[in-house]
């Protein structure tokens, strides 16, 4: 035998419970009782109530119908359903920063003699300091590993946005045949409290890195700003607070359809049924358009080019094969969005807003990693 | 020839052969598993079940192949099931938990509250890393190894696919993977408190998984194509399938057109610019041969090829 391997029933009902080493608390399919396998982390835990299958499909419908895209999306051409429920920590962040630093700031100055003008950059240091904050967030920490995509979170910032109702598990009565489909929860609170602090901590720095560097433009006079970095700083943020809500279950539902030999999918929210993705084959009225782009930006690239080089001096001839270097490159970007088999669409969320807490996700730093770590594995890889 | 020893497992004294490069090794009677050079070391050793037999990975890359643009019309009907074999790639879990509390701050830590006075750096992250240079299978370089609920290791999975051994050293990976993690969250501690910091490094090994893979082999017309698909939860890394030729030729028809319109606005330009259109098409057909590139790759290959792509599981996967 490899390891102790326990075996762990529902305390509910003696029912198996599919458990992980990692599991916390898991929802038994056979019953619906939530089973604390981490008895030292017990919580109340929230659910968001689901829709009725039938009730999502119908909003689904009306999206569908507004998009005119509604015969692809009636329930003859239903060809999967899924709906799942997700365990996710809302942390409640709050820091400040003391900071200081010195930025050198390039900036373009001219001066008239006789019938010429002569130009030249010179770079001023600049020192600043100052207090930032306190800047305060809503991190939304999914309760498991494997989470970390862009429709789970989502999910969360339309929970953020709603503030609909969450309900303690217990009392929620759900149906019998989402009891298997509850995600179980892998991150107890404290490791969510430490993900939530480090992706905080992470966008104040840059945020008052642009600080920094706007200060020391402000400071500055007498010519045109070029650009400005940051030769050295100190950060110190202050006064961090973090306070995370019980693990809250969202309920998503991941919807495909096929129509005509094409096949559609869907994330849909599941207490209110509003479309969060939507993938779907690309139209022809859109390899038309990247055709169309395409064509008119190596065109015009390629046109504006020559004549660049043409002109004899370096100037010129350095625009004009940046011109050839950018043509071809949108050339090559537009025809591979014309091959392109799928467009999927991040729906009424702001993704830059996703984005933000995307940079630092373990999602990224997992594929940083494995590069990292591929270097050295010399593995056959693509 | 790759060199052998035989070995005897530390539970069951069964006797048998192992290759001298792996590090740990699987008892193929008991499934007790061991590190060759601390045969009483406690191992903990995970696997991430097969959740789809070949039949449903085989009906998942169907799906997912009626996806791909320019596939065969008659694909569907006419495809069939050939072959399959399950690989079991073994993987190394480690849970990354760096601080770097700077000397000066308070730090009070509750259940499900934190107040830091003063605070330097820390990261938090789960990393899985192959444990083998000698994979079978071309997997993507930044794949996540997502799959849902791992478990103890069951020997009675021995017989379900091609065990892969693990080869590489678990203690010098945990210090590669570590090492950006603690050194971010130094710089970050050296940024906000210069050098007074303590480092906290609650960082471990979890220890080793193997991870399902389907490669599934189907025949489209007499040609042999082939598939590699995730059996914990069918997410298809790499896909061969039969392009259409009416298709093909649609996209590089297409692509000659789009090349031409960027040729014509060129040389229109370089004749309103210099009156000579001559420079214009030069520079036109420059900027559009990348474009036509992708067109011309795309009708040369009666096979298309998918390979799995990191942004469109960050946006869409199935939830685990």
């Amino acid at each position: 035998m490899s390891t102790s391997e326990v075996e762990f029933r529902c305390r509910n009902c003696g029912g198996p419970l599919e458990v992980s080493p990692e599991t916390i608390a898991i929802v038994c399919s056979y019953c619906g009782f939530l089973n604390w396998i981490r008895e030292d982390l017990k919580e109340e835990v929230l659910v968001v109530k689901p829709l009725k299958d039938k009730d999502v499909l119908d909003r689904l419908r009306g999206f569908a119908s507004r998009e005119r895209l509604g015969e692809i999306f009636s329930p003859s051409n239903l060809s999967r359903t899924t709906v799942v429920l997700v365990p996710i920590y809302f942390v409640d962040v709050s820091a400040g920063a003391e900071y200081s630093g010195t930025v050198a700031v390039d900036i373009r100055k001219c001066r008239s003699v006789g019938n010429q003008t002569r130009c030249w950059v010179e770079t001023r240091r600049v020192h600043v300091r100052g207090v930032y904050g306190p800047a305060k967030d809503v991190v939304p920490v999914p309760g498991r590993r494997g989470s970390n995509v862009l429709s789970v979170k989502a999910l969360a910032y339309r929970y953020m946005m709603n503030r609909v109702d969450a309900v303690p598990l217990a009392n929620a009565e759900l149906d019998k045949s989402i009891w298997r489909n509850v995600l179980s929860i892998e991150v107890d609170r404290k490791i969510a409290l430490d993900i939530a602090i480090d992706s905080h901590l992470d966008v104040l720095r840059k945020t008052i890195e642009d600080v920094m560097r706007k200060e020391a433009e402000r400071k500055v006079s007498g010519g045109s700003i070029i650009r400005s970095r940051i030769i050295w700083k100190k950060i110190t943020p202050r006064n961090v607070k973090a306070a995370s809500s019980p693990p809250i279950l969202l309920p998503m539902h991941i919807l495909m359809y096929r129509y005509r030999g094409e096949v559609y999918r869907a994330v849909v929210c599941g207490w209110n049924g509003d479309v969060i993705v939507l993938e779907r084959p690309m139209k022809k009225i859109d390899r038309i358009i990247w055709s169309i782009a395409a064509s008119l930006s190596s065109g015009l690239c390629g046109g504006l080019a020559i004549p660049m080089i043409i002109a004899g001096d370096e100037i010129g001839l350095g625009i004009g094969l940046i011109l050839i270097i950018a043509g071809g490159y949108a050339s090559w970007y537009c025809m591979k969005k014309v091959v392109s088999p799928v467009k999927s669409s991040l729906i009424g969320v702001n993704l830059k807003e996703l984005k933000k807490y995307s940079e630092s996700s373990s999602a990224n730093e997992v594929h940083k990693i494995i590069k990292f770590v591929d270097s050295m594995l010399s593995t056959p890889r693509f | 020839m790759v060199d052998v020893k035989r070995i005897v497992c530390s539970f069951c004294k069964a006797e048998y052969t192992v290759p001298t490069t792996i590090v740990y090794a699987t008892c193929p009677y008991c499934g007790t598993t061991f590190r060759l050079d601390k045969p009483d070391a406690t191992v903990e050793h995970y696997m991430f079940s097969a959740l789809l037999d070949k039949n449903s990975a085989y009906r998942y890359l169907k799906e997912f192949a009626l996806m791909q643009i320019g596939i065969a019309e008659d694909f569907e009907v006419n495809a069939s099931f050939e072959s399959s074999y399950q690989y079991l790639i073994p993987l190394y879990l480690y849970e990354i938990n760096v601080k770097t509390l700077c000397s000066k701050g308070k730090e009070s830590i509750d259940k499900d509250k934190v107040e830091i006075d003063i605070h330097g750096g820390e990261e938090t992250a789960y990393i899985v890393t192959p444990a083998t240079k000698n994979i079978p299978i071309a997997i993507p370089s930044n794949y996540s190894f997502p799959a849902r609920g791992r478990r103890y290791f069951k020997p009675t999975v021995l017989k379900e696919g091609t065990y892969v051994q693990p080869t590489l050293d678990p203690n010098q990976m945990f210090e590669y993977v570590k090492q950006p993690y603690l050194h971010k969250a130094i710089e970050e501690a050296r940024i906000s408190c210069g050098e007074s910091y303590e480092v906290n490094d609650n960082s471990r090994y979890v220890g080793i998984a193997h991870y399902p893979f389907w490669l599934i082999n189907y025949r489209y017309r007499d040609r042999r194509y082939k598939s590699i698909v995730d059996a914990a939860d069918g997410t298809v890394l790499y896909l061969e399938y039969p392009m259409s030729y009416g298709k093909r030729l649609q996209g590089l028809i297409g692509g000659l057109g789009v090349s031409g319109i960027a040729i014509a606005i060129a040389s229109v330009i370089s004749l309103i610019a210099l009156s000579a259109p001559i420079p214009g098409l030069i520079g036109g057909l420059m900027t559009s041969l990348p474009g036509l590139g992708v067109a011309l790759q795309k009708f040369l290959r009666s096979v298309g090829i998918y390979r799995y792509k990191v942004r469109e599981e960050l946006v869409f996967a199935p939830v685990r």
